[in-house]
């Protein structure tokens, strides 16, 4: 799943990620201009911020990607399953070799949930996710 | 370095979409916050 599909994704499952207590932040590497373009067409109720540099994914843990995970038959399956789905990438406004994370931060600033993509067309499964959430163990 | 449950989530100065500087510990201070961070927004 490439980053339209997973924006695509939070939109539809927003109200149950809402009920779990959580608001949805999506950080991407760009400008706001591409922030606005991206997230109006797949994601128009999420938040959405920008970095030109890739140091707030470094932060995190979000390292670049080997060539394995570019170039790999696993990738090859999500561009495809993207294609189909009309959610192909686009035009790339960062660093094509950046590995995409998802984490779950409580009102503490403490993780409570995180996910290190495997490739780059690898985010969660957002009904594992879903299920997930009770598990993070929430404090507000 | 990974982060691993239960670390402190790093902070960071980003832009929203009218390119006004959010800082991300304002934001989980509001209430548990699911962050994705893509790739890019190509």
């Amino acid at each position: 799943m490439f980053c339209r599909e997973w924006l695509a994704q939070l939109e539809l499952h927003k109200d149950a990620i809402h009920a779990a207590d959580l608001q949805i932040i999506a950080v991407g590497i760009g400008k706001p201009k591409h922030a606005v373009r991206v997230c109006g067409r797949f994601a128009p109720s999420l938040a959405c911020l920008t970095n030109e540099q890739t140091d707030t994914h470094r932060a995190y843990g979000l390292e670049q990607a080997t060539l394995g995970q570019v170039l790999s038959p696993a990738v090859a399956g999500a561009a495809i399953r993207a294609t189909l789905r009309f959610k192909m990438q686009g035009a790339t406004t960062g660093d094509p070799m950046q590995l995409p994370g998802t984490f779950i931060v409580d009102t503490l600033g403490r993780i409570r949930y995180t996910y290190y993509s495997q490739h780059v067309g690898d985010h969660p499964n957002i009904q594992t996710l879903i299920d997930q959430m009770p598990l993070a163990e929430i404090d507000n | 370095m990974i982060l691993h449950l239960g670390q402190p989530a790093p902070d960071a100065t980003l832009l929203d979409p009218q390119g006004q500087p959010v800082d991300l510990s304002s934001l989980w201070a509001q209430g548990p916050t699911l962050l994705t961070f893509l790739r890019h927004f190509g």
